[in-house]
């Protein structure tokens, strides 16, 4: 049996090997782009500046999956994947449904997601929102000790 | 005449399965200790069957190549968690997040298999030991680039997996993103027992692969390899080659096991989950009644089996029979070590055993032995 591989030119084994290499970076960067996940605060407080009133009990859902009911002043976190999303809120006192779509900016893990700006379509609505770093524990505390390592100790 | 050639070929299966027979009593004789219910130990060999039969698979390849077991895999269970690291760090979801960290293990995983190669094949002949010793070199790598260089050359973004100071790993990492993805994308419910079929398909397809691999061309050359390297050679094999391609493609599926490993656990032990991993693969593939020189896709199957029904019943057992759960554990490792030794001394045995009949063979031995008989009938 021949060796097919040792018959091929040089320059048709390097296209070939650079185009697995770009398909193989390009799919990765597809599942980044698709399947990054995020975290959405929605934020149903009111705004100071300028002075946007919250609505009294709403019910959001994000991308058709279930609701959740968020009174004056509530803030709570959906979990969602990629980028573009579909909000839609529905009223308590029975007004007409609102629904927007947003985009969530690939870099950050969690976005603040203000509902009385959105209703009141003032941008930006949807903004990052960072957590405080933690604070630096005892190095000794948190470091991976000797064992788990497996560097051997002194004599 | 005829009796004494059953009483051999008995002496010659009991040799060969030995390993396999002292588990199955083991085992026999601690499950009904153990009080647990067959649906429950039922239930744990499906889910352990799916989760590391696919890391003793990589097992496979560099044996059929003569290279003994590839103690090196951990180098490719390293890779598979630099993956997952990033997969968790950029919070990729689901089974694309394991995709994901596949593609980052994979290439790292071959060019440490193809290092682990070179190295091999300038230690013919002391494959399992230097693949051993190769692993612990390679782990201080590994935590040069996780402890110190990941956050620090490395860009890492997640506030939430570094360590405090700023850069590093920390020490137990919760994969969320992931966790049990790949089980509970087909979850097939048969009465009390659900099977995680993407797992399973996975595992299917792997088998399928090894089976058409075998009939290729470079198959062929592994077989011959595994035969008589010499000979290989002057049949025109490229032996290192060949060799090298052995291992890479085991460190490669060492990466994709890890991951699908560390998936079912949920939770990565940053600077330890690597390290045991070419011990448990060895000791299922040796349980399953392969030699350092032979095995097949049915020495995984059993070997997997019957080495996790030890782990499952064995510390129940002893607990009920002890107190102490931890007299289990001392049983389960003592075992676990011992079945590694015996397949090892067992293996040396047979092979002394083979080149001495080989020899009295070349001498006339088996001819003076047919006279004897003769006489003796």
């Amino acid at each position: 049996m021949l060796d097919i591989t040792t018959k091929q030119p040089a320059s048709r084994r390097l296209i070939i090997r650079g185009g697995l290499a770009v398909l193989w970076i390009g799919l990765g960067m597809i599942l980044f782009l698709l399947y990054r996940g995020h975290t959405v605060l929605v934020d149903n407080r009111p705004v100071e500046t300028p002075s946007l009133r919250a609505p009294d009990l709403i019910t959001v859902s994000i991308d058709g999956g279930a609701g959740l009911e968020f009174l004056r002043g509530d803030r709570d976190r959906f979990a969602v994947t990629g980028s573009k999303h579909r909000i839609r809120v529905e009223f308590g006192d029975g007004a007409q449904p609102f629904e927007q779509q947003f985009t969530l900016p690939v870099k950050d893990d969690m976005y603040l997601l203000s509902i009385p700006k959105m209703l009141n379509r003032i941008e930006p609505f949807v903004e990052v929102f960072k957590i405080a770093p933690e604070p630096p524990r005892d190095a000794e505390e948190e470091l991976p000790d000797n064992d788990e390592t497996g560097i051997l100790g002194e004599p | 005449m005829k009796n004494m050639k059953k009483k051999a070929d008995f002496r010659g299966f009991l040799a060969n399965n030995a390993v396999v027979f002292i588990f199955v009593v083991i085992t026999l004789a601690a499950t009904p200790i153990s009080g647990l219910s067959p649906a429950s130990i039922l239930q744990e060999i499906v889910t352990r069957i799916g989760r590391n039969c696919f890391l003793v698979f990589s097992l496979l390849l560099p044996i059929m190549a003569g290279m003994g077991i590839n103690f090196g895999m951990v180098l490719g269970a390293m890779a598979g968690q630099i993956g997952l690291v990033f997969a968790v760090d950029w919070n990729i979801i689901g089974v694309p997040g394991l995709v994901f960290a596949s593609l980052i293990g994979v290439p790292i995983a071959a060019g440490l298999g193809w290092i682990g190669g070179q190295v091999l094949n300038r230690a013919r002949g002391r494959e399992m030991v230097t693949g051993y010793i190769l692993g612990f070199f390679m782990d201080g790598f590994y935590q040069l680039i996780v402890l110190y260089l990941m956050g620090s050359v490395i860009p890492i973004h997640s506030l939430n997996i570094t360590l405090s100071r700023g850069y590093g790993i920390r020490n137990t990492l919760t994969m969320d993103s992931v966790r049990q993805s790949l089980d509970r994308l087909l979850p097939l419910r048969l009465g009390p027992v659900t099977l995680p079929m993407a797992n399973y398909l996975i595992i299917g397809a792997l088998c399928l692969f090894i089976i058409w691999f075998r009939k290729t061309k470079l198959g062929q050359d592994m077989r011959a390899l595994g035969q008589d390297q010499p000979v290989a050679h002057a049949a025109g094999i490229p032996v290192d080659k060949t060799r090298i391609i052995a291992i890479i493609i085991s460190t490669v599926l060492a990466s994709l096991g890890q991951i699908i490993f560390l998936q079912n656990m949920g939770n990565m032990a940053t600077y330890n989950a690597h390290k045991q991993t070419g011990f448990f693969a060895a000791a299922a593939i040796l349980v399953g009644g392969a030699s350092v020189s032979r095995a097949t896709i049915p020495n995984v199957f059993v070997g997997t089996l019957l080495l996790h029904l030890m782990y499952i019943v064995v510390p129940r057992a002893g607990t009920n029979l002890f107190g102490s759960a931890m007299i289990g554990e001392y049983f389960r490792d003592a075992f676990s070590y011992g079945v590694i030794a015996l397949a090892l001394a067992l293996h040396a045995w047979r092979k002394r055993a083979n080149i001495e009949l080989a020899r009295s063979e070349l001498r006339g031995g088996g001819q003076k032995e047919e006279d004897k008989e003769g006489t003796t009938c």
